[in-house]
């Protein structure tokens, strides 16, 4: 399930925020590594494993426990002036040993955050080697956006808790911005919606008198705007839109149609 | 350690006639069975292969029994889950071989989310001579028949059948990277990032969970299973290993659920190495007991372990399998390469172990004389018969002949899966989508 592979040292173009610090990783002392630079690999990894279609949970704890460290010697750089007393680490108890020291994200202190509004889109590849009091501000936010992804990659056996708001995929980074504040219109009917489905209430799908209604909605045309589902309609395309917001019109439809078909099929034959 | 070259360069799309490699025909998992006769290959298109060795002949004794396909079966479908949305990959994870108790095989063989136990068996005699249907197959009308005789069984073509005798689903939310068979033959465990699995061999409807380490709070997950094993003889004890590095004992006696270990084996980080990747790289991707049972050996990025079971604080012998990336571990977060998992084997008598790397070399290390050894499987570099030559990779400065840089690695061919025969110096190595099978020099 590797990403595309960049052979090293084949002369191969990197990335333009890359360019600076390639040479640096290529020898190794802890110092010259920009933080930064590591910060937005990993952010870009963690968002790029929650939109592909299987989701690798292995991997996106790696890549969150990095993330964590660097957010850890981030602060730890930043000093003792800015930071409030911080929380005192609690790992969970059957999970971590003795050697690692990474605070979970529950227990992060929460720090000052005005940025949130500031960083709706990548920052420009000059902030990203800055120095790290822009990212030190993004703590609490960044903390918020990597247990947001975790708690998506819950895969619940009920699915009465609703999922982890979509990063937008225009995105650079992963929003930065508190999770209420939802570009999707009606988020709070998405949900509702959402837990009507439950398998636990599978038997609204027998009422007689809403069959009708369910082929009624079965347009495609319905999709190409992307608004609020009515009752009934198919299940499968509201996880998939909160979860991933993926918002290309052409491979959505295509996806809607191979579900709808199947669907027609679950409840036809 | 010289080894002779068998023909077996065998591309495991034979049914196509394509040259480039197409992504369903990459190996996924190789294993030898018990006796060595057989062994299967999964790959990504959830097709299992099978090779058997042929008997070796009187008059030609020198030609040690070359493996041939013995039966080719599609294990499992790519699916989709409705309720998620999610694709479910037919990739075969692993395939682990039952003891043969009659004339059929049997082996297990999943993907993500399902286990299922085939049989495969031969049919070499078909029944002629119905009464009461030709040869064709239609019936015939009693009325034209006279006499009466008896079917007899005559011999037809060799022909192998693989069929699905239990399909285990439904028992796993998340991917499944392990299964094990115990040593009672009766039961067998699957594992997935957070969960392990009891089964009954017998019983599809029902598993036991035996492990859990999922944490009620999601935000609160720093360590997944990555890999699970049953101890070869102990059918009450198993282990398996952690993405942080650790490896946990359990004992099913103790309790039902065996999240508290009887051991854990842990080595302290080393201080002179840490950096942000320190964790990544000790995530190990395979545990794999000795037969003897005594030892257990693990594979983490760089460097494969072996524990003794009796010392939990630290591995007994360590090897560095390419310590030379250890510089190049940024580039290679970058292109993912750090989260390949690699296999790691032990040869029948528990002394020479063997793993994958990068650029289609794998190293032997024997742990009597502390010796190792790099070997390439390419077809370039290999004419048949011929003698594998040692590579060696250089770090900088001065390359001696023969030698490969680091810079000149290529990280896109890289030995994840290899097996070695249960007695015989036989390994097979799969590249990419291709199978080498490797035999000890005949003299």
């Amino acid at each position: 399930m590797a990403a595309s592979s960049i052979p090293l040292g084949k002369g191969v173009k990197r990335k333009r925020h890359e360019d600076d610090g390639g040479q640096a990783a290529a020898e190794y002392t802890p110092q010259t590594f920009h933080c930064g630079t590591l910060l937005d690999i990993s952010l870009l990894k963690l968002h790029q494993n929650c939109v592909l279609a299987e989701r690798n949970l292995h991997r996106s704890v790696l890549i969150a426990n990095t993330l964590r460290r660097l957010q850890a010697e981030i602060r730890w750089e930043n000093g003792h002036n800015t930071m409030p007393s911080e929380m005192p680490l609690q790992p969970p108890e059957q999970l971590t040993s003795g050697a690692n020291q990474l605070e979970p994200l529950s227990k992060m202190g929460e720090e000052i955050t005005d940025l949130n509004n500031n960083i709706a889109k990548a920052p420009p590849p000059s902030l990203i080697e800055a120095p790290f009091c822009l990212l030190s501000g993004n703590d609490s936010s960044l903390s918020s956006a990597i247990s947001t992804i975790l708690q998506d990659l819950d895969y619940v056996e009920d699915l009465s808790t609703p999922l982890g708001q979509a990063p937008p995929e225009d995105d650079h980074l992963l929003p930065l911005k508190p999770v209420s504040p939802d570009p999707r219109p009606e988020p709070r009917s998405l949900d509702s919606i959402f837990t009507a489905f439950e398998i636990a209430d599978s038997d609204d799908f027998l009422i007689d008198g809403s069959l009708d209604a369910i082929f009624e909605d079965i347009d495609t045309s319905m999709y190409d705007v992307p608004q609020g589902f009515p009752a009934g309609a198919c299940p499968t395309i509201q996880p998939n839109k909160a979860s991933r917001g993926i918002h290309s019109a052409k491979p959505h439809n295509s996806r809607t149609d191979f579900e709808l078909e199947n669907l027609m099929d679950l409840l036809v034959g | 350690m010289e080894e002779e070259i068998d023909t077996r360069k065998i591309n495991n799309s034979f049914l196509r006639d394509h040259n480039y490699a197409t992504e369903a025909d990459i190996i996924s998992t190789v294993e030898f069975n018990n006796t060595g006769e057989l062994l299967a290959t999964g790959d990504k298109g959830g097709r299992v292969v099978i090779f058997q060795r042929e008997q070796e002949s009187k008059n030609q004794s020198h030609r040690r029994g070359e493996y041939n396909v013995y039966s080719t079966f599609q294990s499992h479908e790519p699916e989709f889950d409705y309720l998620k949305s999610l694709e479910i990959e037919e990739k075969i994870n692993k395939i682990r071989w039952l003891p043969q108790q009659n004339a059929a095989y049997f082996l297990l063989s999943t993907n993500d989310k399902t286990v299922k136990l085939w049989k495969i068996s031969e049919r070499d005699k078909r029944p002629e001579g119905y009464n009461l249907k030709d040869e064709d197959g239609r019936i015939k009308d009693p009325s034209t028949i006279t006499t009466l005789r008896v079917p007899v069984l005559r011999p037809m073509d060799l022909m192998v059948e693989a069929s699905p005798r239990r399909v285990f689903a439904n028992a796993h939310t998340y991917h499944i990277n392990s299964i094990s068979v115990n040593s009672d033959y009766e039961t067998y465990m699957s594992a997935d990032d957070l969960r392990i699995n009891l089964w009954h061999l017998e019983i599809t409807n029902r598993s036991f969970n035996i492990v859990d380490i999922k944490p009620a709070n999601m935000e609160e997950l720093t360590e997944v299973i990555t890999a699970a094993e049953f101890h070869p003889h102990q059918c009450n004890m198993f282990v398996y290993s952690s993405s942080k590095g650790t490896i946990r004992l359990c004992d099913m006696r103790a309790s039902a659920l065996c999240d508290k270990h009887s051991k854990l084996f842990e080595e302290p980080e080393d201080p002179s190495n840490r950096s942000f990747f320190s964790e990544i790289i000790s995530s190990i991707s395979d545990v794999k007991f000795s037969h003897s049972g005594r030892y257990m050996m693990t594979r983490d990025y760089l460097t494969v372990k072996v524990w003794d079971l009796n010392m939990e604080n630290r591995p007994i012998e360590t090897y560095q399998v390419h310590e030379y990336l250890r510089s190049k571990l940024c580039s290679l977060y970058e292109n993912d390469c750090i989260f390949d998992k690699f296999e790691c084997v032990w040869n029948g008598s528990d002394s020479v172990i063997m793993t994958g790397s990068y650029n289609n070399f794998f190293r032997m290390f024997d742990r009597n004389t502390k010796r190792d050894v790099t070997l390439e499987a390419s077809r370039e570099n290999s004419k048949p018969r011929a003698i594998l030559k040692p590579r060696k990779v250089c770090m900088g400065g001065k390359r001696k002949k023969d030698e490969i840089s680091v810079d000149s690695l290529d990280f896109s061919k890289k030995i994840l899966h290899t097996a070695w025969h249960p007695s015989e110096n036989i390994i097979a190595v799969a590249a990419t989508n291709n199978l080498y099978i490797f035999q000890d020099k005949v003299n």
